[in-house]
């Protein structure tokens, strides 16, 4: 219903002159020639005198006002026809699923006015089970990424003819297709893993087409991010290239090898929920989780014992507990990873059969040797159900190297590439750009013109996933269903619909996958219902037997028969073969591991700025990728001394202190990163994150955001970051880990401006954090508040010297929070693994700005909600011997630097904290405020009003959590960009990213102090259900952003006077505690102190 | 005195009884007229109107029209169970509406059956007022011209002028004639302007005060007044609004609410349909519009309004007597009393949608939900929207301004009954024995809407 009438201020702004265009992206005139009509010399010759200007400013300065001074006329346009379920102020609900070859989630898309605007888990569906992380709700911003392709284009010569019609388009691509197949060419269908039998039917029905023609055809899978290596070592051991189905959540001892299943390894949003509904102490068991690691992970930083080990030692420690187990292997490992990994076998032996070993490595041999300890230790069928075959990753690193050297030998005439950027991701060793220039006709079918893209003869831009139809068939008898929620934004159709159009089908894709999934669905009915609940379970139906590739014929195989049960069939044989494949000899000072980010995993969302602007869990870093490094070795590179001091002043990043320059070079290639002091980094180890440095996020940045790292010949090099994709080794496999030839230098003087958030809003060296081991906790059951107890209740004495609580201390007046409601959050900081989804979802949910990485580097971020990292090197005091080395005690801290470059090694363990407003029912920031702009509910809610805020900060300076955050600038403006960079990369500047805002919420404006508001959008939407009901609001009816998007269910949000509710006895718990309780703010906020499985 | 009151009481004794008869022995045959019309409300104003045909018939005078009151009954319950017995009228009915079946009600309990039967059997045009037909002015009377004040001001100060100069003429003819008498000079005749020329130099203080008590009084809400139509509530409708509370624009198409909502009874809620579940109430949509003006396409003895509906056509493309024929059982095509074909009407095109004038215009800071406050609240539009039966165009009645929000929290007392069913909301059940024992030293407690936080910033600022 917006306003149609056109307001300006004078002809340049109607006409959209360009200097005005330019002029009106500058908050500040950036030169004012004051000398031309105030110096006395040139008044005359000027050709404005000081009066006519004066004249003109003042005319121009009452217009302006007089103009601006007129009430506007609103427009209200209703529907001609208005659709029977669509009512404006009313969301619809769609579910859908998210497969994006890396990440896969059922979801629910939440609609309003035909927009979706927010994504949130499907509770009820199998897959995944209702969990998301960041890059799953971020998505639908990418959906509304103006810098998609607007439709079809071909190249001529050099250039691209944008923007055609599909008919010319389609006629073409037809044409070449069945050229290059009736002259008996090959045509070559490249994809990454599809796991919908309908996108399968068409790709067979493409296939079939070119076989009629006389052509041959192939369809060669690939993933990003392989798991080749499983697939391999599942197909040699039992028969069968498919994964097994992980019960997590019957694992009570886990081990895992570098395989960071919290966050992107398989199918981690299901294994995160499995994971954390044993991760409670105070449950009938607690599983014991063991990672050993090269990179800092978010599954090494949930871990109870984490031992950090080079990429080359993981063969040998897998060996090592193949040896412990049963096996007839040994490993070579240091004695101090020895200390942990017999902890490992012995808790392993202790409950053999409901124990988990896994391994993140893509090494075949590696993954042979995981299995057999699996099998010693009786683990499949119970925590390992091979029959639940799942289809998640089926991509061949061997077809996709042969398919390369095809290309190359100039054998492909035809290749249409789905769902992957091979250009981006290949390995350099295959060469794959030089092979894609010998092949006859390229057609890509990505989101825009790309790495791969631009080296394309056609481009056939496939729609969103949210613009998309589909049925996927993730596990065996498990269905889940893709269906669009907007009709798409621009010209672009689903790939699968462009394969038929060429074989020439003129079905839509919508009625392929409908007859798809009716031939197991039976009726309409079914039909209808299976797409509203988004799952379908099938036991009857056989499903679609997963491609199986016929290249594993390349792997050396001299062993037995498959098996379909597993027994101690995996023969000597294959375990000597599988030791030689995975044995790495490290050559060097440095190993290097390739990981994937929290925020852009495999680098499909790389122009989604939310995803940028999250601080990645571990270094909270924003923006960029970065070589992270042991502070140990980073001080040794640069000739320094291991002092506190040169810790400090040498490894601090901020936003005067810019990282230092590296060049790695693997082999030929060479790639030029800052530096960034990880502890926790294996020594002797370099971790760089992939994902990054992809073709157009240079619009994102600009000079002086690079630093000295600025190309200014070559401005296609300025990305976001720097890929790394091409660093990986290949031989049967494609490595993520490259242990000889890995060399690194310093770039002598180079500096390079990062944007952390690490040491923003930090709460100076309080003590925030409660933490005990399981044995404590279960000794002080019913006592840990008592003096001496883990969780002691504070006590301050009076000027008597009684000991008292803050609360019977208390000055203040009571607010009436028993009375009505009184809302409230439980956080579980054993839940919680960091992942960020509840950072992105507030985002979401609440219209949070996007600022850009110099106002990041400014701790102007405006994240509502942030999740604290706190590393720590005591554990327990018992286990000193193992997990303590030579650690000062992180209590003695007395400055936060300190405890941000904290102490080395690789032995310390983390914990994550989320923090939003604590709603304190005594809150420092309501009395300080002047214009009574935050104020309390007796709902227990601290109230921010935006329209009576003046800016005056008082409130923010007085915060103890430091929550409260200042919108600096004119973030929302659409005309007027207060400041030319940030509408690069914030949404709520660009037309179409401005349809993601909930309308619910205000955007606010500069000027303002916001903050977390406990989403009261929903509170006061949850109460008026249950209004309308005649209930009272039932228990979870009401969820917050953050708690419904938390993948472990470790934010819980309630009514804490409603008995009914479980935040009502988390309250009362004996883990319990609220933040900074001694300071007497009394929150709504309780935290759940941290229990380590020790 | 004493003589009437007795006499009252002796026909009230007699009188008493036989109207409680008949009035107990109406309810219990009959059911609740008043019960019925709410219940017709909420379920039917959708499709029926009592004195015209909309979507189905209109129901003035079925107790007359129809079998009985039982085939009533029968037919509201489930009118297709009641065809399907071969009962002729009703299938007359049926066939007479082109076959369009109406809803079945088989929640009804027998009482409600009884009620709403009673209420549209016994419903009867109001005597007088505004729904009154031959009343209703066809085209709506202009508003009074501002502006005349002004002149008037200015005739006053004239006049005071005019007084003001004669008087001071014969005043200094007087005293010339006295200066005569008395042997003095007598003053030379002024003319007017020297006369204040004179006045101002000789009484300085006195002339500044009255320059600026003109300046003040004359200048100054001239000045103002002129600031005023600067546009600072210009723009459409604006410009005939001294204040916002009576922001009336003009429209696309000259709707009148006090045809529909006044004349003919239209429930608000029937077009403005997002009250009920959404925070909008929603302009209708031209379907919305259509469901009536297919059918009506003119207002008795108003040829003007069939202009206005014109326009609703030309929106929604829709044209008469073009579109598909019916063919009857000996499959010949439907002809009328002059022989001709007889065409429906159809949508040709697509359409435009309309693009009404926004009459509120709540701040985009402000979250406020209609369902809330009607469904939950229980109020009535015309609380907020004053009496839109009686306007011709829409305007805005209530000024819409946080002050008057916060009063209204201020003094109403919750709703604790459920819009519907009239039975206890669940939601406020035990919150109000809360609040009550809390205030139980009040001696008066009244549970409004401020007690639950209907004050607080965050309960419309979010």
């Amino acid at each position: 219903m917006a306003d149609t009438k056109k307001y300006w201020k004078g002809i340049e702004e109607l006409e959209q002159a360009p200097e005005f265009v330019e002029s009106s992206k500058k908050e500040f005139s950036e030169y004012v020639p004051v000398d031309e009509f105030v110096g006395n010399a040139s008044e005359d010759s000027s050709p404005t005198n000081r009066r006519d200007f004066l004249k003109v400013l003042g005319f121009s300065v009452t217009a302006a006002t007089l103009a601006a001074c007129e009430a506007p006329v609103t427009k209200s346009i209703p529907f001609l026809n208005k659709p029977e379920d669509l009512t404006p102020g009313v969301a619809n609900y769609y579910s859908s699923t998210f497969f994006d070859g890396l990440d896969l989630a059922s979801i629910r898309i939440k609609t309003r006015e035909g927009r979706p605007i927010l994504i949130e888990g499907n509770h009820n569906a199998p897959t995944s089970k209702g969990a998301v992380n960041a890059r799953v709700n971020s998505s639908v911003l990418s959906l509304y990424d103006s810098k998609r392709s607007k439709g079809p284009a071909k190249k001529i010569g050099e250039s691209w003819a944008k923007n055609l019609n599909w008919g010319i388009v389609d006629k073409e691509v037809a044409q070449n297709l069945r050229s290059a197949a009736s002259n008996g060419g090959k045509v070559v269908l490249l994809s990454n893993t599809i796991i919908s039998p309908a996108s399968k039917g068409a790709v067979d029905y493409f296939g079939a087409f070119i076989g009629a023609q006389g052509g041959s055809f192939e369809h060669v899978t690939y993933d990003a991010i392989s798991a080749s290596g499983i697939l391999d070592a599942n197909q040699k051991t039992f028969g069968r290239r498919v994964l097994p189905t992980y019960n997590f959540e019957k694992a009570k001892t886990i081990v895992s090898f570098s395989a960071d299943f919290l966050n992107t390894w398989l199918n981690a949003l299901t294994y995160t929920k499995d994971y954390s509904s044993n991760r409670k102490p105070d449950g009938d068991w607690m599983s014991k989780h063991f990672q050993f690691e090269t990179t800092l992970s978010l599954s090494g930083s949930a871990a109870d014992i984490r031992g950090a080990l080079k990429p080359s030692e993981i063969a040998e420690a897998v060996k090592y507990i193949y040896g412990k187990v049963g096996g007839d292997t040994t490993g070579k490992v240091s004695n101090k990873l020895k200390l942990k990994l017999d902890k490992a076998a012995e808790s392993l032996l202790a409950t053999k059969g409901e124990s988990l070993v896994i391994a993140g490595s893509n090494n075949g041999g590696i993954q042979i040797l995981v299995n057999a300890i699996n099998d010693k230790l009786n683990n499949y069928g119970s925590t390992i159900d091979l029959d639940k075959e799942v289809y998640t990753r089926k991509g061949s690193d061997v077809a996709f190297s042969k398919l390369a050297k095809e290309m190359s030998a100039g054998e492909v005439s035809a290749l249409i590439i789905v769902g992957l950027n091979p250009s981006y991701v290949a390995p350099s060793s295959l060469s794959f750009d030089e092979a894609l220039s010998k092949v006859g006709t390229v057609v890509y079918t990505g989101d825009r013109l790309d790495e791969t893209g631009d080296k394309a003869d056609y481009f056939a831009p496939s729609s969103h996933y949210l613009e998309s139809w589909d049925v996927l068939n993730p596990t065996k008898g498990e269905y889940a269903f893709v269906q669009p929620v907007i009709n798409p934004l621009f010209r672009t159709r689903q790939w699968q619909e462009s394969l038929l159009k060429w074989s020439g089908n003129e079905n839509t894709f919508e009625v392929f996958v409908k007859s798809t999934a009716k031939s197991f669905l039976g009726t309409e009915a079914s039909w209808i219902n299976a797409v509203h609940d988004g799952y379908f379970l099938s036991n009857a139906f056989d499903s679609v037997p997963a491609s199986v590739s016929d290249t594993t014929s390349e792997i050396e195989d001299s062993s037995s028969e498959p098996v379909s049960i597993i027994s101690s069939a995996i023969s000597s044989a294959v375990i000597t073969n599988a030791v030689s494949q995975a044995s790495v000899t490290p050559s060097g000072k440095f190993e290097l591991e390739l990981y994937v980010k929290t925020g852009l995993g495999n680098g499909d969302q790389s122009f989604n700025p939310w995803l940028h602007e999250l601080p990645d869990p571990i270094s909270k870093m924003t923006y960029d990728n970065y070589i992270a490094m042991n502070p140990v070795d980073v001080l040794e590179l640069f000739d320094l001394e291991d002092t506190k001091a040169t810790r400090r002043d040498f490894l601090y990043i901020g936003q005067e202190s810019p990282a230092k320059v590296l060049t790695v070079t693997v082999g030929e290639s060479t790639v030029t990163l800052p530096v960034v002091a990880q502890p926790g980094q294996a020594l002797g180890t370099i971790g760089i994150a992939v994902g990054y440095g992809k073709k157009g996020t240079e619009v994102f940045t600009r000079q002086e955001w690079l630093g000295d790292l600025f190309d200014a010949e070559n401005s296609e090099k300025n990305t976001i970051g720097k890929n790394v994709f091409p660093l990986q080794s290949q031989d049967l496999w494609v490595s993520n880990t490259i242990s000889s030839g890995v060399t690194v230098a310093v770039l002598e003087g180079a500096r390079y401006p990062m944007a952390t958030t690490q040491t923003h809003h930090t709460m100076m060296g309080r003590k925030l954090v409660n933490e005990t081991v399981l044995s404590t906790f279960l000794e002080q059951q019913g006592a840990a508040k008592e003096k001496g107890g883990y969780n002691e209740t504070v006590l301050i004495a009076d000027s008597y010297g009684d000991e008292k609580t803050t609360r019977q201390l208390d000055l203040w007046e009571e607010h009436a929070i028993d009375l009505g409601h009184r809302w409230g959050l439980s956080i579980d900081l054993n839940l919680c693994i960091g992942c960020g989804a509840c950072v992105t979802a507030c985002h979401l949910e609440n219209n949070v700005a996007v600022v850009g990485k110099d106002e990041v580097r400014r701790s102007r971020e405006m994240h509502w909600l942030r999740v604290d990292r706190y590393y720590s090197s005591h554990v327990t005091t018992d286990d000193k011997d193992v997990l303590v080395d030579d650690l000062s005690d992180l209590n003695t801290l007395t400055e936060y630097a300190d405890a941000e470059v904290a102490d080395s090694g690789d032995d310390l363990s983390v914990v994550y904290q989320p923090l939003m407003c604590q709603h304190c029912n005594h809150a420092p920031c309501e009395t300080v405020c002047p214009v009574a702009a935050t104020t309390h509910s007796d709902e227990g809610l601290n109230q921010m009003t935006y329209n009576r805020c003046v800016g005056t900060r008082y409130c923010a300076n007085n915060c103890p959590y430091k929550v409260r955050r200042f919108n600096w600038f004119q973030y929302d403006d659409l005309n007027i960009p207060a400041f030319p960079d940030f509408a690069k990369v914030n949404h709520q500047q660009d037309d179409l990213g401005r349809m993601v805002l909930n309308p619910d919420v205000v955007v606010r404006s500069r000027g303002v102090m916001e903050k977390c508001s406990m989403c009261v959008q929903r509170i006061q939407a949850g109460k008026l259900e249950a209004k309308i009901d005649g209930i009272p609001v039932q228990d979870g009816a009401i969820q917050t952003a953050c708690s419904s998007s938390c993948p472990t269910d470790g934010i819980k949000f309630g009514d804490l006077n409603n008995r009914e509710h479980a935040v009502s006895d988390k309250k009362n718990d004996d883990r319990a505690y609220l933040l900074m309780e001694e300071i007497g703010t009394q929150p709504n906020i309780y935290y759940q102190t941290k229990v380590r499985n020790v | 005195m004493k003589l009437f009151k007795n006499t009252m009481r002796k026909i009230s004794s007699i009188l008493l009884p036989v109207l409680f008869m008949i009035f107990t022995q109406s309810v219990v045959a009959q059911g609740n007229a008043e019960a019925g019309a709410k219940l017709f409300d909420a379920n039917c104003t959708s499709c029926h109107n009592m004195k015209k045909d909309a979507t189905g018939p209109a129901l003035m005078g079925i107790g007359e029209r129809a079998p009985s009151v039982d085939w009533i009954k029968k037919w509201i319950r489930n009118n297709n169970k009641l065809r399907a017995t071969g009962e002729a009228y009703s299938n007359a009915i049926y066939k007479k509406w082109n076959g369009a079946s109406m809803s079945a009600f088989e929640w009804m309990s027998n009482q409600q059956l009884d009620d709403v039967v009673e209420y549209i059997t016994t419903w009867a045009p109001k005597p007088v007022g505004i729904s009154d037909n031959a009343r209703m002015p066809c085209i709506p009377a202009k508003k009074p011209e501002r502006g005349t004040n002004m002149l008037l001001i200015f005739g006053v100060i004239g006049l005071a002028l005019l007084i003001i100069v004669i008087f001071s003429g014969i005043n200094r003819s007087l005293k010339n004639a006295a200066a005569l008498r008395d042997g003095n000079e007598a003053k030379e005749a002024l003319s007017f302007w020297e006369a204040i020329g004179e006045f101002a130099v000789k009484n300085k203080i006195k002339f500044g005060l009255i320059v600026i008590i003109f300046l003040v009084f004359g200048i100054i809400p001239g000045g103002w007044n002129d600031l005023m139509n600067i546009g600072v509530f210009g723009g459409n409708g604006f410009e005939n609004t001294e204040n916002v509370e009576n922001y009336h624009p003009s429209q696309p198409i000259e709707f009148r609410h006090d045809i529909h909502a006044g004349q003919n009874e239209i429930d608000c809620k029937y077009c403005h349909s997002g009250t009920l579940e959404s925070k909008h109430a929603l302009i209708p949509s031209a379907n919305v519009c259509m469901n009536c003006h297919k059918y009506v396409n003119e207002k008795e003895d108003c040829p003007e309004s069939a202009v206005q509906i014109q326009k609703i056509y030309d929106a929604v493309k829709f044209e008469h007597g073009s579109g598909y024929f019916d063919v009857d059982a000996d499959g010949n095509k439907v002809k009328n009393e002059a022989g001709e074909i007889v065409y429906h009407d159809q949508q040709v095109a697509k359409g435009d949608p309309i693009e009404w004038v926004k009459v509120h215009n709540l701040q985009d800071f402000v979250y406020f939900n209609h369902s809330q406050h009607v469904v939950v609240g229980g109020l009535e539009c015309k609380e907020c929207h004053g009496p839109v039966e009686e306007m011709q165009t829409a305007e805005q009645y209530a000024p819409l301004t946080m002050g008057w929000c916060i009063n209204c929290h201020r003094e109403t007392g919750i709703n604790q009954e459920l819009k519907f069913s009239g039975k206890p909301n669940g939601y406020y059940e035990k919150m109000h024995d809360e609040f009550k024992e809390a205030y139980k030293r009040d001696e008066e407690f009244n549970f409004t809407v401020e007690k639950i936080g209907g004050l607080e910033c965050a309960k419309c600022h979010y």
